[in-house]
C-alpha cells in the first residue's frame, strides 16, 4: 500500500516535470498579449475564460480547411506508408533472397540523409511531375518510410516462425497470411507505427510549406505561422493555434490507446 | 518560389562541366582540411548521439521499470502529440527568468553559457524523443509471454535478475530499433540548435547538420555543405553498420 503511494508521487512528479511545457503553452493561450510578454512572467492565465486567442486564430485564417488538409495529407500518408512498409518487411523478414543485406542497408540510408540536402531536388521532381499545389504532392515523399518497415521487420522476426510454417502447410499464400494472421498478430505495434507516423505527417512544416501555394492548400503547421502578422509575433495567438492543432492528434491518440495494449497471439504454438 | 528554385539547379550548375565538377570537389576537401572544426564537430557530434541514446533509454527503461509496466505512467507521454512548431516556441519563450512558487528558473544563462548550453539542447532533445521511445519499449516489455515471467519467478529471480537476463534479452530487437534510429535523429539534430542557439556561443552547440546548413544555405558554400553532409552520412552508416554488428552477437530473436 504504501509502496504503491510512492510509486504514484514520484510518477506524478516526473509527469508534471514532463508535461509542464505543454501545460505553459497551453496556459499561454488563455493569456492576453499583455499578461504574456509582462513582467515577472507568469505561468497561469488571470482567468482561462478569456478565448479571445481561439477567436482571433479562427478569424484570421480559415482554419478548418487547414485542419482539413492536415487531416486528409497525414491519413493516406500513414495508411500508404504503413501498407509498403508492411509488403518490405514482410520481404526482409521472411524471404531468403541475393542482396537481402544490402538493399535492407539501403534502406536504412535513406534515413541517414540530413532531410535538407533533399528538398531541392524533391522540389524538382514534384514540380515536374506537375503535383504542386496538390495533396498527393504534400505526400508523396512521405510514402516511403524506412522507420516503419525497420520496426516492422524487427517485430516480424519475433514472430514464431512455426506460426508460418503451419500457415504454409495449410495452403495459406503470402499475401493472404500477411492480411488475415501477421497484421492482427502485430496489431499492436501496427497501430503505434501509425500514429507515430500520423504525427510526424502533421507536424511537418518544410515541405508543405514548399510545395503548396494557394491558401487553400496550406496545411495546419504552416498555418499557424500564417497567423504572424506583419507588426510582429503573437505567441498568444500562435500558442492558441497550436492547442488547436494538437486536438485532431489527441482524439486519435484516445481512440487508438486501447488498441495500443493489445497484444494477440499468446499461445499461438501452444499444443 | 519555383523561379529561386531553378536557379539553385546544382545540376545545372555542375553537370555540363566535369573540370568544374572536379575542382569543386578538390575545393571541398581543402575546405575540409581548411576548416578544422568540421573534425571537432564529428567527435561532438557522436557524443550528442551516444548521451541522447543513453538518456533516452535509460530515462524509458527507469520510467517503465518503476511503474511497473502499466497505464499509470502512459497518460503522460503528451509529448509526442505536441506539433513541433509550439515545442519550439515554448522552449524559446522559456529563455528568461521565471518563477515558480519558491523555485527560480534561470534559462537563459545556461543557453548563454558555452560550458551548458549543450546540455540545455540535450534536455530539450530527450524530452522532444522520449514520448515515442516510451511507447515503443512499453509495447515490447508487455509482449513478453506470461509464462517465461512466471517460470523465471518461480525459479526465484529478482527484479534486477529479471530485468537484465529475461525481460532485455527479450526486448532486444526493439531496442535495436529504438538505438538506432535514436542514433540516427540524434545524428541529424539540427532544428533545436538552430532555434535556441543558432550553433553559439562561441559555436559550442554546432552540430554537423546545422553546419551543413549554415554552410550550404547561408554561405553557399556548397561544396564544404556537401562534403559535411557526406561526412554526417558515413558517421551515422558506420554507427548503423556497428550496432548490427552487435546484432548479430547480441539480439535474440525467439
Amino acid at each position: 500500500m504504501k509502496k504503491g503511494v510512492l510509486k504514484g508521487i514520484l510518477g506524478l512528479t516526473i509527469g508534471c516535470l514532463l508535461m509542464f511545457p505543454v501545460f505553459y503553452g497551453l496556459a499561454g493561450a488563455f493569456k492576453t498579449p499583455a499578461e504574456f510578454i509582462g513582467w515577472p512572467p507568469t505561468v497561469l492565465p488571470r482567468s482561462f475564460a478569456n478565448f479571445d486567442n481561439f477567436r482571433a486564430v479562427f478569424t484570421q485564417a480559415p482554419m478548418p480547411r487547414y485542419l482539413l488538409n492536415s487531416l486528409i495529407t497525414a491519413s493516406l500518408t500513414s495508411v500508404v506508408r504503413l501498407a509498403l512498409a508492411l509488403l518490405a518487411a514482410y520481404a526482409f523478414a521472411f524471404f531468403e533472397f541475393k542482396g537481402q543485406k544490402v538493399l535492407f542497408f539501403l534502406l536504412l540510408g535513406t534515413m541517414m540523409l540530413p532531410a535538407d540536402t533533399l528538398l531541392i531536388t524533391n522540389y524538382q521532381t514534384v514540380s515536374r511531375l506537375g503535383l504542386l499545389d496538390t495533396y498527393l504532392g504534400v505526400c508523396i515523399v512521405s510514402f516511403v518510410g524506412a522507420s516503419q518497415m525497420f520496426m516492422l521487420r524487427q517485430r516480424f522476426l519475433t514472430s514464431p516462425t512455426a506460426v508460418r510454417e503451419a500457415a504454409q502447410l495449410d495452403g495459406c499464400g503470402d499475401l493472404r497470411f500477411i492480411v488475415s494472421i501477421l497484421a492482427p498478430m502485430c496489431w499492436a505495434t501496427l497501430v503505434i507505427l501509425f500514429m507515430q507516423s500520423f504525427v510526424a505527417q502533421w507536424n511537418t512544416y518544410l515541405w508543405p510549406l514548399m510545395v503548396t501555394n494557394t491558401t487553400l492548400m496550406r496545411t495546419v503547421q504552416v498555418g499557424i505561422t500564417m497567423l504572424t502578422t506583419i507588426e510582429g509575433t503573437n505567441y498568444e495567438t500562435i500558442l492558441a493555434g497550436s492547442a488547436v492543432a494538437m486536438v485532431p492528434a489527441i482524439v486519435l491518440f484516445v481512440a487508438l490507446r486501447r488498441s495500443m495494449n493489445r497484444t494477440i497471439g499468446g499461445g499461438a504454438t501452444v499444443g | 518560389m519555383k523561379r529561386d528554385m531553378e536557379a539553385l539547379n546544382l545540376r545545372n550548375a555542375f553537370g555540363p562541366m566535369p573540370e568544374a565538377c572536379r575542382d569543386a570537389l578538390m575545393t571541398a576537401a581543402r575546405s575540409v582540411r581548411e576548416e578544422e572544426p568540421v573534425k571537432r564537430f564529428t567527435v561532438r557530434t557522436a557524443l550528442i548521439a551516444a548521451c541522447i541514446i543513453l538518456a533516452t533509454i535509460a530515462a524509458a527503461i527507469a520510467a517503465g521499470s518503476i511503474f511497473g509496466w502499466n497505464d499509470f505512467f502512459s497518460i503522460f507521454y503528451g509529448d509526442t502529440r505536441v506539433p513541433q512548431a509550439a515545442q519550439e516556441i515554448m522552449a524559446s519563450a522559456q529563455e528568461e527568468t521565471f518563477t515558480v512558487g519558491p523555485a527560480t528558473f534561470k534559462i537563459q544563462e545556461r543557453f548563454a553559457d558555452r560550458h551548458t548550453a549543450m546540455a540545455g539542447i540535450l534536455m530539450l532533445t530527450v524530452w522532444m524523443g522520449i514520448g515515442f521511445n516510451y511507447v515503443l519499449i512499453l509495447n515490447a516489455f508487455r509482449g513478453i509471454p506470461e509464462d517465461v515471467i512466471g517460470c523465471a519467478r518461480l525459479d526465484g529471480a529478482g527484479p534486477l535478475r529479471m530485468l537484465f537476463s529475461i525481460q532485455l534479452p527479450l526486448i532486444s530487437p526493439t531496442l535495436l530499433y529504438v538505438v538506432c534510429t535514436n542514433m540516427i535523429q540524434a545524428m541529424m539534430t539540427s532544428g533545436p540548435v538552430m532555434i535556441l542557439t543558432q550553433g553559439g556561443p562561441s559555436r559550442s552547440t554546432t552540430t554537423l547538420i546545422y553546419l551543413m546548413y549554415t554552410a550550404g544555405y547561408r554561405s553557399a558554400n556548397y561544396s564544404l555543405a556537401a562534403c559535411v553532409s557526406l561526412v554526417a552520412f558515413a558517421l551515422t552508416f558506420g554507427f548503423a553498420v556497428m550496432l548490427f554488428w552487435l546484432e548479430g552477437r547480441r539480439v535474440t530473436y525467439q
